[in-house]
């Protein structure tokens, strides 16, 4: 740990002002959002920096609560919640399987296949997005495709296409390996020697070890998953069944009708609120794990 | 010292052991490794055959194989040169101003201080907030009737700024939305680095009455070598990956200016049919990524994640 003498005031002094200072700069957006959409339009139209309602009346939130005006907001809110639930399972269950084998077992190969699995870490989502498009959509004898993959639109544009890819990621895997690497062979190889099997070591000893990273995965697959605006815009494309987008692409249908008539100026506060309670989840998500995330990330991290 | 339980174990019961381990290693690693092969490696196997077609992707008798043409096309225009300069630009800043000023942070984030847990919450808010969601946010700041800034600045008697108008302004805004909502992840890794530097260093630093300064210089970043590599590694590979700001912020405008490669290949690829021509610069961005990555490795001598070999 960085050291600083206990008598050293000018110091934590700084150090106050910088992150107390800074960090109201952070969050100031946040703050600004809230604000905003307490007030009423015309309200909005003269107001500063730091918008103050002239009183705080019950009415004055409902624009917060303009987002679950959209009838599609439960349906979407499920898919996503489903969607982080399912990849929430899977990635822990690989992202722990891989990562023991890749942190306690000698085989051949180890090598070149810890590089092979590194490879698509290295690749921008986008730069393949078009291939991975293009493999959905002939996918063969799904979604009207004949076994050539012609004729129909594959995967593109069910709900499926949702839950195919991304079962786990390089990232995560070796996160979860550097966490079980620094743990010594002794407890797992003594339950090992009882005859325990190596599925039960990972996941009764293991995996209570390296909790902390398991809120990170859980953290980030939750942002992921509800902040995830470009694999629906591209895969849920022309979809038979709208109410089933995801809310991180839906939420701009949930803003376009909270602004209102398109003839007269939109509604600000209410395009404010419906963003202010759509950044809210993963808010409270991260606040709630906040303490082991970086308890997590410092397991996981590259150390030295 | 005394014997570790895998010392005491007699070779023969060891070598079960591990045979049993492999077993189950390979058992598991082949059905992984066939779903990332046909998920992960297939799509980039695609994108360099794409890359020499012409195609409007519908129809697979519409395909034509024109070898190395999308690429020439590429060279020829200034405009793809521009784009990737714009990504460089705008992706490099990103990535310098958010690796020194978090490294700060993070320093003062170890100082004995109050608070800490409520600190790092809030300095990490922005790295949970959408992409999405921000952007249309930005955009009702700088609407430029309605938006807050040019509402301030005509109170201020100050003439309104067309935001969406300037090149500098667009750049500008990209670039600070992107530190914002990325400072906190760099500086948790930044953390969980320092959390891990020997406490004993800087007490036998203290006794040799170093300053604060030399403290910094001759311990702190020295002990940090590899975690600075593994943030230079990952945020250099992310430089041309920048991409749903553009899109949602300036839409690559004005006349273009702010046009970034990543933005090109969606647009190529789902908006203009053209399927080669994108799959080109994908693979171009390819190139330049495990280029700027294979010189990093070996600049700062890293192993990424690997240390046991």
């Amino acid at each position: 740990m960085v050291k600083f003498s206990k008598k050293d005031l000018s110091t934590k002094i700084v150090a106050y002002i910088i992150l107390f200072g800074g960090g109201i700069i952070m969050i100031y957006p946040l703050i600004y959002c809230f604000m905003a959409s307490l007030l009423t339009l015309d309200e909005y139209l003269v107001s500063g920096l730091l918008p103050v309602p002239g009183d705080w009346s019950i009415e004055r939130f409902a624009n917060l609560l303009k987002f679950f005006d959209h009838p599609d907001v439960v349906p979407s809110v499920t898919i996503t919640i489903v969607r982080f639930l399912f990849y929430a399972i899977t990635n822990i269950f690989f992202s722990m399987i891989g990562g023991y084998i890749f942190a306690k077992i000698r085989f051949k190969a180890k090598k070149f296949i810890f590089y092979y699995m590194m490879i698509t870490m290295m690749v921008p989502g986008v730069a393949t997005m078009y291939p991975g498009f293009l493999m959905y959509a002939k996918w063969p004898l799904v979604g009207g495709n004949n076994i050539l993959g012609q004729g129909g639109r594959g995967f593109i544009g069910s709900w499926p296409v949702m839950f195919i890819g991304g079962w786990f990621g390089a990232y995560n895997m070796f996160l979860v390996r550097q966490a079980i690497y620094d743990i010594g062979n002794d407890i797992g190889e003594a339950a090992e020697i009882d005859g325990a099997s190596t599925l039960k070591v990972i996941f009764m000893i293991y995996l209570p070890l390296v909790k902390a990273v398991m809120a990170v995965l859980l953290i980030g697959l939750f942002i992921g998953m509800w902040n995830d605006y470009l694999f629906p815009k591209t895969f849920m494309d022309g979809t038979t069944t709208p109410e089933l987008i995801p809310i991180g692409y839906k939420v701009f249908e949930i803003i376009s009708r909270a602004e209102g008539n398109s003839s007269q100026l939109p509604n600000y506060p209410a395009i404010f609120g419906v963003c202010f309670t759509a950044m809210l989840p993963t808010i409270l998500v991260y606040a709630l794990l906040q303490k082991q995330f970086v308890q997590g990330m410092a397991m996981g991290a590259v150390k030295g | 010292m005394e014997k570790t339980l895998s010392a005491r174990l007699s070779d023969e019961k060891r070598g079960t052991l591990e045979a049993k381990k492999r077993r189950f290693a390979w058992a598991w690693l082949i059905p992984m490794l066939i779903y990332y092969t046909v998920l992960g490696i297939i799509p980039i196997m695609l994108v360099i055959i794409l890359s020499f077609v012409d195609w409007n992707g519908v129809y697979y008798d519409d395909i034509q194989w024109i070898g190395l043409e999308n690429y020439f096309t590429i060279f020829r225009e200034e405009k793809y040169w521009r784009m990737f300069i714009n990504s460089l630009i705008m992706g490099g800043s990103i990535m310098i101003i958010t690796i020194v000023t978090s490294f700060f942070i993070a320093l003062f984030m170890m100082a004995p201080i109050k608070c800490k847990g409520f600190l790092r919450t809030i300095w990490y808010i922005p790295c949970v907030l959408s992409t999405a969601v921000v952007s249309q946010l930005v955009n009702t700041i700088l609407n430029p009737s309605t938006g807050l800034i040019n509402l301030i600045l005509i109170r201020l008697g100050k003439e309104p700024v067309m935001w969406t108008l300037s090149t500098f302004w667009m750049y500008f805004w990209i670039i600070l939305i992107s530190v914002w909502k990325g400072l906190g992840g760099t500086v948790i890794l930044f953390m969980a680095g320092m959390s891990g530097i020997p406490q004993e260093m800087y007490e036998a630093a203290d006794i040799d009455g170093a300053t604060k300064f030399k403290k910094l210089v001759y311990i702190t970043i020295p002990s940090l070598k590899n975690m600075f590599a593994f943030i230079l590694i990952t945020s250099s590979m992310g430089i041309f990956s920048i991409f749903e700001q553009v899109q949602l912020i300036s839409g690559g405008g004005p006349f273009g200016t702010t046009m970034v490669i990543m933005y090109q290949i969606y647009n190529e690829a789902f908006d203009n049919m053209n399927v080669g021509l994108s799959s080109a610069l994908s693979v171009i961005v390819l190139i330049l990524v495990f280029i700027v990555t294979v010189l990093n490795m070996n600049v700062t001598q890293m192993n990424l994640g690997d240390k046991e070999d």
